[in-house]
């Protein structure tokens, strides 16, 4: 058994040893994490773990024990939608939608780290959502505006 | 999911680990980022070691110890707050460009893995870092000496012993990994030479710093190039000039 808390939500289960964080937040029906590659090169897998972006195909979910895991399903609730996302719409930064999961949670691991964050430091942030549609210069406005707003 | 493995114990100790490692099928998992991306199908049993290993960072002038456990991108926030001049952040951060994957990978893997790509790597190996390896004890041992065998538990290195340290590197982008990565340290009117990239193994040649000149580095160029292949990203005879300009460019600049 593994005891773990996902988007705020204790859980305690019984997985394979083999098991992915993927693997079952697939099972869980949790979709915005998506399938890129099981490699790590994508990153439109991604999710925080306490906070920081990782790769939910690469991680075993044995691994996870009391760890706290985050999708951007506990963003928003219903048609309320997090400000986050609704920068990302303003900005169109949205294109086929793919990686807007991971980049999300990247902008918000970013806001966490409370430092003064550069432009390469947001590049930095989405080093490992790969995005083949948006060119990064909208997703990177976004990030920018949303910190700006958050920080004040 | 990793349909091979079967289970995963979690050892009293990093000499129950060794040892657990030691038997056919065994694999020790600690951030996972390479072995789950392998999901090599011969491993059936994960010997999980990440309680039995520390995450501390120290770095100074005098001493910079990083424990096994450290992941690649805690290093390159703690390091750039309390000595931005430690000169294996640069290496650290070309070792991966996905933050995401940085986050995870912790030293004792990249050490672990022992890939010639690894620019950090190649940085240990020119400054011939002390690692302190378990087996059925727990020894220290300079990674030039080192067979490869045995659980990393931390990896220090000693920079008021190094006069200068140069790290020069050819990729195809920035972000990409290194062709060839060559490492250069003055220690002692000692030059030590760590060539590394798409190649086989890491080479460490130390020679009198007033040996340097255009021969020597011809030769260090052709015996290193031996571990090279001509593959896409160009020919011997380009990698051997790449490898001796390289090498020229980090000696120069010492």
């Amino acid at each position: 058994m593994i005891n773990f808390i996902l988007n705020g939500k204790r859980v305690r289960v019984d997985v394979p040893a083999g098991a992915t964080l993927f693997d079952y937040l697939r099972d869980s029906e949790i979709f915005s994490v998506k399938f890129g590659s099981e490699k790590g090169e994508t990153g439109a897998d991604s999710v925080l773990i306490d906070g920081k972006l990782m790769n939910s195909s690469l991680l075993l979910l044995h691994s996870l024990e009391n760890k706290s895991i985050e999708t951007i399903e506990s963003f928003s609730s219903g048609t309320n939608i997090h400000r986050l996302q609704e920068i990302f719409i303003e900005e169109g930064a949205v294109q086929c939608g793919y990686c807007t999961p991971a980049m999300l949670l990247a902008a918000e691991s970013l806001r966490r780290e409370n430092i003064e964050s550069s432009d390469s430091d947001i590049k930095e942030s989405i080093s490992g959502v790969y995005c083949r549609c948006t060119g990064y210069v909208k997703p990177l406005k976004a990030i920018q505006k949303y910190l700006n707003e958050t920080r004040g | 999911m990793w349909y091979s493995v079967r289970s995963i114990s979690k050892p009293k100790n990093l000499q129950n680990a060794f040892e657990l490692s030691q038997i056919s099928g065994n694999a020790i998992y600690g951030g996972g980022s390479y072995l789950v991306a392998e999901k090599n199908e011969n491993i059936h049993t994960l010997i999980d070691i990440n309680h039995l290993i520390g995450n501390n960072i120290q770095c100074s002038y005098e001493k910079v110890s990083i424990d096994a456990g450290v992941s690649l991108q805690q290093f390159i926030d703690e390091v750039t707050t309390i000595n931005s001049n430690c000169r294996l952040l640069s290496g650290v951060r070309y070792a991966t460009p996905s933050k995401n994957i940085r986050n995870q990978r912790c030293f004792g893997g990249e050490l672990g893995q022992n890939r010639p790509n690894s620019d950090i790597l190649v940085f240990l190996h020119a400054i011939n870092a002390e690692l302190t390896v378990v087996t059925k004890n727990e020894s220290k041992v300079k990674i030039n000496d080192w067979d490869g065998i045995g659980i990393i538990k931390n990896v220090t290195y000693y920079p008021k012993k190094i006069d200068s340290v140069e790290i020069v590197r050819h990729a195809p982008i920035p972000s990409a990994s290194s062709i060839v990565c060559v490492v250069c340290t003055k220690e002692n009117d000692a030059l030590r030479v760590s060539i590394g990239g798409r190649c086989k193994i890491i080479q460490t040649f130390t020679i009198p710093a007033q040996d340097f000149n255009d021969d020597k580095i011809e030769q260090i160029a052709s015996n290193s190039i031996k571990f090279f292949e001509t593959d896409h990203m160009g020919s011997l005879e380009f990698k051997k000039l790449l490898i001796a300009t390289l090498i020229k460019r980090a000696g120069d600049n010492l």
